[in-house]
């Protein structure tokens, strides 16, 4: 019996993924995105090598005399207004970028589970104090709240972390919300309450598991928008802080030399629009992937 | 608490500038002799108070300075003291000035310019601790009648006559004015050549000339200053003909406009110098010899022909070379293993961390990055901290940092104004001695370069005082910049200020490029 529901339920997962790998665009997405990883991965792993020597080096080491050079050889992506190379900065520059939108997100993506959990399985009350809390947050633009928080707490970190992870939650608490409560009245938590199964123990074995789909469709388009949101705080100086590479300070502090040296806006700007385009195109993906309804 | 009103603060105010966007494209038209009836100016920054004892900011005092006149004025040509509210004035004694009013004067609101205003206008601005060092040398004014105040001072002060040529001594009107002392910050009035119009705040500010000002009508009736904070958007304003002036271009801008022949490029050396200040309350910044390994660590001469390409100055004095005062005591060199040897001679062979505040402007933060990076080559680890003005101004002035990145400018020409300021230990913090020196020999060579009548006296002390700078290292003067404004070729009879006050009533704008 419980082998069978097993190899039902793989299936369930490899059937989504066998519908993803249908999907071209979704696949150029999962496949930037994959190069990225690798590449921060590769960086990491060279600092950790050189114990930081190439970083300081070549990432963050200036060169004024051959500011603003544009593109050759030695240099793919050219120099910056500092005359450091683009190409090596706006690598070293990812596992910002990306490490920190997961985590902003796998930060919201528990705060809001938990929460749109709880509201939509108690209702009443309790539902109505959490939402009504949640559409709060909801009327506020959460760049704005990221800003407000970053400006009020100090630029940080883990500040820019929490203040993009805070601003998502409501998003996520009500997408849990709604598949809570159309999950809830199902036959078998009624088998599983009638089991005598806790509170506790039907939201965490049964209802969240049966939630995932929608979740992950969120939490990808989520990481997209949060890479966006930090790219945008440091292009208000609010983000991470020079000389650390990052794109949207790079794009920020190239912007009055955009007329001079096309590259230096050019390279981080086209890296930000990759990146966001290959997250929203598979968190689309995803979604067709994940929709039982769209089974063939 | 305080954080969660920050925050709802900071929620109002942005759901406020939604409303307020949208800003006015008022046509310039032709006032039907061949030039514009309006000349428009593109500013970096919107004045902060219209209060000229309050707002002192280049850029507000840049569009405030039309609306209020001072006693004096110092002509930005001939650097001669000239006469302005006072058409003539006697210095009695060494401590005793008299000066006669130019009667008939008028505020723009129709008031009486009479000896009263003077003496309120200088009372209020020694009260007002954001202008009160520029006047503060005054010990009383006297109302003797109704056009001639003498005004007495505590102690011989040579610099007298050019500080009250400074537009934060700006004279205003005293019954107006008195009845709600917040008033000038919105609804300026004045007796200058221009009268305020508008303002809507962070887009643009109108005046509209003053016909019956004692010089004679201002040639254009409009000025609109419009703010561009962005500077590379200044150009292009200028460019497109969108403003006839734009001040403050970037220094990768200067080329372009010099290479149009629509535009006209004015560009001077300023009176500003650019500087690091270390707080000599802070360990390791009470130890000389870490200052000076500062100092050595940066290439001056790099930033300037780089950053700037070449349109500036590395600085040795606190001054600029225009100002009085300036000696010159030569740029502490360039010299990595030196520093070195001085950090090892200190006690700290392998360096030490600490931060670099800085206001968030482009430009300082740029040259802040390549000093940093410079210093971390000699092993000092900063962190650089950008933060908004306001911010930086007040925590700098409690000395909460390390080591900060400022600009000074020599509103006087003298170099009193600035030595006063950034090294006599009675201004720590607000006036402006932010590395918080306390030092008995700069206190007596300030103050002899401050009370001295004798000119050869003051040099010879300002001569000590820069040799003996040099040496402290309490500031790493990094370098001198150009002031510059760009302007289409049809705008006639430009003057640029080197302090950035820029006078726009002769300026006459034609109606095609």
């Amino acid at each position: 019996m419980s082998e069978a529901v097993k190899k039902t339920q793989r299936s369930l997962w490899m059937d989504a993924w066998r519908r993803l790998r249908k999907n071209r665009l979704a696949m150029i997405g999962l496949g930037f995105i994959l190069l990225l990883v690798v590449l921060a991965l590769f960086t990491v792993a060279v600092d950790i090598v050189t114990k930081g020597t190439f970083y300081d080096e070549h990432v963050i080491k200036q060169n004024l005399r051959l500011r603003l050079q544009g593109p050759s050889a030695e240099h793919i992506f050219g120099l910056d207004e500092f005359g450091r190379d683009i190409f090596l900065r706006v690598i070293w520059a990812i596992r910002y970028s990306l490490f920190m939108g997961t985590v902003a997100i796998a930060i919201s993506v528990v705060i809001g589970s938990f929460l749109g959990a709880i509201a939509g399985f108690y209702g009443k009350v309790t539902d109505n104090v959490i939402m009504r809390i949640m559409d709060i947050f909801l009327a506020i633009p959460s760049m704005l709240l990221a800003l407000a928080i970053v400006a009020a707490f100090g630029t940080s970190l883990t500040n820019v972390l929490m203040a993009i992870a805070i601003s998502y939650v409501p998003t996520f608490a009500r997408t849990v919300r709604a598949s809570v409560l159309t999950v809830k009245d199902q036959e078998y938590i009624e088998a599983a309450r009638a089991l005598g199964a806790s509170d506790a123990r039907i939201i965490g074995k049964y209802i969240i598991p049966n939630c995932l789909a929608p979740l992950i469709v969120q939490a990808s388009l989520g990481v997209a928008g949060a890479i966006l949101s930090i790219a945008g705080l440091s292009f208000l100086g609010l983000g991470i802080q020079p000389p650390t590479p990052e794109w949207g300070s790079m794009l920020s502090n190239a912007r009055s030399y955009i007329r001079d040296g096309w590259h230096i806006t050019v390279i981080p700007g086209l890296m930000i629009m990759l990146t966001i385009l290959s997250l929203n195109l598979l968190g689309d993906g995803l979604r067709d992937a994940l929709d039982p309804r769209l089974k063939n | 608490m305080k954080r969660a009103l920050t925050v709802m603060l900071v929620l109002a105010l942005a759901s406020l500038s939604l409303f307020a966007m949208g800003g006015s494209d008022k046509a310039s038209a032709d006032a039907g002799n061949g030039y514009k009836d309006t000349i428009s100016v593109a500013i970096g920054a919107d004045v902060t108070s219209f209060d000229p004892h309050v707002g002192k900011e280049t850029p507000a005092v840049a569009v405030t300075n039309h609306i209020y006149d001072t006693l004096v004025n110092v002509d930005p040509e001939t650097d001669e003291v000239v006469p302005q509210i006072a058409e003539s004035w006697e210095v009695v004694s060494d401590t005793e000035y008299r000066f006669h009013i130019r009667q008939g004067l008028k505020f723009h609101n129709g008031e009486d310019l009479t000896a009263d205003d003077v003496k309120y206008s200088l009372d209020r601005a020694i009260a007002s601790p954001a202008v009160s060092y520029i006047v503060d040398f005054i010990d009383e004014v006297v109302v003797e009648d109704d056009y001639t105040v003498l005004v007495t001072l505590d102690a011989p002060y040579a610099p007298a006559l050019r500080n009250l040529a400074v537009p934060f001594a700006a004279i205003v009107p005293k019954d107006y004015t008195s009845a709600n002392e917040d008033i000038l910050r919105t609804a300026p009035v004045g007796t200058g050549p221009y009268k305020f119009q508008e303002w809507s705040q962070n887009d643009h500010t109108t005046l509209v000339a003053n016909d019956e000002y004692y010089a004679g009508a201002p040639a254009t009736k409009y000025i609109e200053f419009r703010v561009v904070p962005e500077a590379a958007q200044r150009t292009i304003a200028l460019e497109t003909g969108e403003v006839d002036l734009a001040y403050d271009p970037l220094t990768a801008d200067k080329q372009r406009i010099e290479e149009n022949d629509e535009l006209k490029l004015y560009s001077a050396p300023s009176l500003t110098c650019y500087y690091l200040s270390m707080n000599m309350n802070k360990a390791p910044f009470d130890n000389k010899l870490v200052r000076q390994a500062i100092s050595h660590a940066i290439d001056r001469q790099l930033i300037v022909d780089t950053l700037y390409m070449g349109a500036g100055q590395a600085a040795d004095d606190l001054i600029a070379p225009a100002v009085f005062g300036y000696y010159g005591c030569g740029v502490d060199e360039y010299d990595p293993e030196l520093s070195k040897q001085l950090l090892a001679e200190a006690g700290y062979p392998n360096g030490f961390s600490c931060s670099i505040w800085v206001n968030n402007n482009q430009e300082r933060v740029e040259v802040c990055q390549v000093i940093q990076a410079m210093l971390g080559e000699v092993g000092i680890q900063c962190k650089l901290e950008v933060m908004e003005f306001g911010t930086f101004i007040s925590r700098t002035t409690a000395g909460e940092h390390d080591m900060g990145y400022f600009g000074w400018v020599t509103s006087t020409k003298d170099g009193d104004y600035t030595y006063y300021s950034l090294e006599h230990s009675t201004q720590q913090g607000a006036a402006g001695n932010r590395t918080f020196v306390n030092d008995p020999e700069v206190d007596r060579l300030v103050e002899i370069g401050r009370s001295s009548t004798d000119e050869s006296v003051r040099l010879e002390a300002y001569k000590e005082l820069s040799i003996y700078l040099k040496d402290l290292a309490n500031n790493a003067n990094i370098l001198y910049t150009e002031i510059s404004a760009g302007a289409g070729a049809n705008v006639e009879d430009f003057v640029l200020d080197p302090i950035g006050y820029h006078e726009l009533q002769t300026v006459k704008v034609k109606s095609s490029r």
